[in-house]
């Protein structure tokens, strides 16, 4: 239940689920979040960005981070909240997932009509909470945009990683 | 005709997809023009027709859409619109609600999100669960980027349509991922979504307010803005009644404007939202539960409300909060009837089966008991505060207790109730700055009374004293240490 991130001198996060709640309709999970380092506060994304489904592995994965994300048009380009961990201390992340996501199918060739799929984030699934982090806060870049990647992977320096598994048959 | 409203998907498109909210908004972006209608459905798709007589400069777009071939589609459907909920994801993993809408290009084509579209059709997705209830907040014009205008749902659609129009079009603008200064094609899409807010302003008679099409950046209302007191809204006959006005000013005076006042009301919204659609559903129909609403719970929150404001904001006496109180019972326009409102709020807040209710109010009853009293955030903001209201103004009319009386035990609720606030973990989040700041400001408003402190102290410490921020915090304040 239990992973750790970042290397060995640089920004960390140490991420275990404290709580798991499976309510009719939602997965409330609360991860508990330690920093070890004595002298920096860490900075964290603090809300759910996307959540993919590995078919393959029967797995979500919940990303609180940007990695991933493709630049498409959109009517609000939400930033993300943050949060942060004083030097030397733990704080414990709420997250309300959905019961279950649908997504589109995109299949080798397009099809004439949209095909959705469900999944749920059940007992049987295995859920990967990524998060994004660093040592300093975000700002916003006041630079030109183009000539740089996004800014929040820009700032992003790193990520904690927790799982929850699957239960056992 | 190019234009297309997706009914249902294969596979899981039932509940998710809400095509009568997608007519709903296309028909005010035709600023209600009767030229708009529904033609054939093929499979799952349903046509949209245009016959224009609105001039106006969405309504014009949108007989563009409907009655232009792109030949984007072989088959003739270049643009498919879904409404959906915000359970949908797009492929990349990325929540609906984290976007409010897209428009991906048609796949194959290389376009922005065409590796995310399963079709040969340019797709507008948009989100009708209005951030699942929470409203999205976009950067107002003339403010330098306050995150304060709210987004409707047509106007939504309408931004989305703008980039499908370009897509299947003219070709997209350049796209980058920075939303200050947003990108041209955002740039452009907002200041076509701004033709649809001076059109929607003008049909409702409200002033027109623009979106700075500058910032593409945005947020989650978090429940707040125009998006409050359903419940308050129907009963009261309008959502901006003077019943609404005063709760949303209440909500926000109170714990709103604190990290964790503010996950409080989200916590509450969620669970608000929970039930009270299907409440509304039920007012809709019955009049009298309507009434009850309105004079049972609504107005007593209201004066509830304030007379706790006056407590524990303002500091006013025991005394002279049971004169307010007692001159309440006089003067209220219910007076004839408040007991009988009062039994009735009784019957619906307390065990199932009391007999005499309407089917209407039975139906409710069993709603408030299965998903709004179980819940520790409606009941401690919208239940206990309505039910002790009825109670001291029974006593105060029935009872014959003085005002001093009546004012001791208002205060004595309000201490005991505001040491029992939930306790959000959002407090896990906090940093030492930001625990200690919060206790600051609960301590100047709800905690004024040394009960109502220790209680929550102690709760707190109970609940999160794992996190380092929140013992630190607690700890200096039991033990007297001046922080």
């Amino acid at each position: 239940m239990t992973t750790t991130n970042g290397g060995e001198n640089g920004p960390r996060l140490d991420a275990t689920v404290e709580r798991l709640e499976r309510r009719a309709d939602a997965v409330e999970l609360t991860i508990r979040l330690v920093n070890p380092s004595q002298q920096r506060a860490m900075h964290y994304i603090s809300d759910v960005r996307g959540i993919v489904f590995d078919e393959a592995a029967g797995r979500f994965v919940v990303r609180l981070t940007d990695e991933g994300r493709e630049v498409i048009p959109g009517a609000v380009d939400r930033l993300p909240n943050f949060a942060r961990v004083d030097p030397d201390s733990t704080a414990l992340l709420p997250l309300r997932l959905p019961g279950s996501i649908v997504r589109m199918r995109t299949p080798a060739v397009p099809t004439a009509e949209v095909e959705l799929e469900r999944h749920e984030l059940g007992p049987d699934a295995e859920i990967e909470v990524v998060i994004g982090l660093s040592d300093t806060p975000f700002y916003p870049d006041p630079r030109e945009p183009t000539r740089r990647p996004p800014s929040i992977l820009a700032w992003e320096k790193t990520q904690a990683r927790c799982v929850v598994p699957r239960r056992k048959r | 005709m190019t234009l297309f409203i997706q009914n249902d998907a294969v596979g899981a498109g039932a509940g998710t997809l809400q095509p009568a909210l997608a007519a709903v908004h296309l028909a005010a972006i035709a600023n209600l023009d009767t030229g708009l209608g529904l033609g054939a459905t093929t499979g799952n798709l349903q046509a949209v027709t245009y016959a224009q007589t609105d001039p106006g400069i969405p309504a014009t777009r949108l007989n563009t859409l409907v009655n232009t071939n792109f030949g984007v589609n072989p088959a003739g459907v270049d643009i498919i619109l879904l409404a959906v909920g915000g359970d949908f994801t797009l492929n990349d993993g990325s929540l609906v609600t984290t976007r409010g809408g897209t428009a991906l290009s048609p796949a194959g084509s290389g376009g922005p999100g065409s590796t995310l579209n399963g079709t040969a059709s340019c797709l507008v997705i948009y989100d009708t669960s209005d951030d699942n209830g929470n409203g999205y907040c976009l950067a107002r014009q003339g403010t330098g980027g306050t995150l304060d205008l709210r987004l409707p749902l047509s106007v939504m659609a309408y931004h989305e349509l703008s980039h499908a129009f370009r897509i299947v079009g003219t070709g997209l603008l350049a796209l980058t991922a920075a939303c200050n200064p947003a990108s041209p094609e955002e740039n452009a899409a907002i200041t076509d979504e701004n033709d649809m807010r001076t059109q929607l302003a003008t049909l409702l008679g409200d002033p027109v307010v623009l979106r700075d099409p500058n910032i593409h950046c945005g947020d989650s209302c978090g429940g707040g803005g125009g998006s409050c007191c359903i419940v308050a809204s129907v009963s009261s006959g309008s959502p901006l009644s003077a019943e609404v006005a005063e709760l949303r000013a209440l909500r926000d005076q109170f714990l709103r404007k604190s990290e964790v006042g503010f996950a409080f009301f989200d916590a509450l919204h969620y669970a608000y939202y929970g039930f009270s659609p299907q409440v509304v559903t039920t007012m809709a129909t019955d009049l009298e539960l309507r009434s009850t609403a309105l004079r049972g719970f609504v107005r007593p929150l209201i004066r509830m409300l304030r007379l706790i404001r006056d407590y524990t904001l303002d500091g006013v006496p025991e005394a002279e909060l049971g004169c307010r109180l007692v001159a309440q019972a006089i003067e209220s326009d219910e007076a004839g009837a408040s007991l009988d409102v009062a039994d009735r709020v009784a019957a619906l807040t307390g065990p199932p089966g009391v007999p005499g209710l309407s089917d209407g109010e039975s139906a409710v009853a069993a709603l408030l008991a299965s998903k709004a009293l179980p819940d520790p955030h409606v009941r401690w903001a919208l239940i206990e505060p309505v039910v002790a209201y009825h109670e001291l103004m029974r006593s105060a009319r029935v009872g014959g207790s003085t005002p001093d009386a009546v004012g001791r035990r208002l205060a004595a609720f309000v201490d005991d109730w505001a040491g029992r606030l939930p306790i959000d973990a959002r407090w896990g989040t906090l940093d030492l700055a930001a625990a200690r700041s919060e206790l600051d400001v609960l301590e100047s408003t709800l905690l004024r009374g040394p009960r109502a402190r220790a209680t929550f102290l102690a709760r707190l410490r109970a609940e999160y004293g794992a996190a380092t921020a929140i013992a630190t915090a607690v700890d200096e304040r039991i033990e007297g240490v001046p922080t």
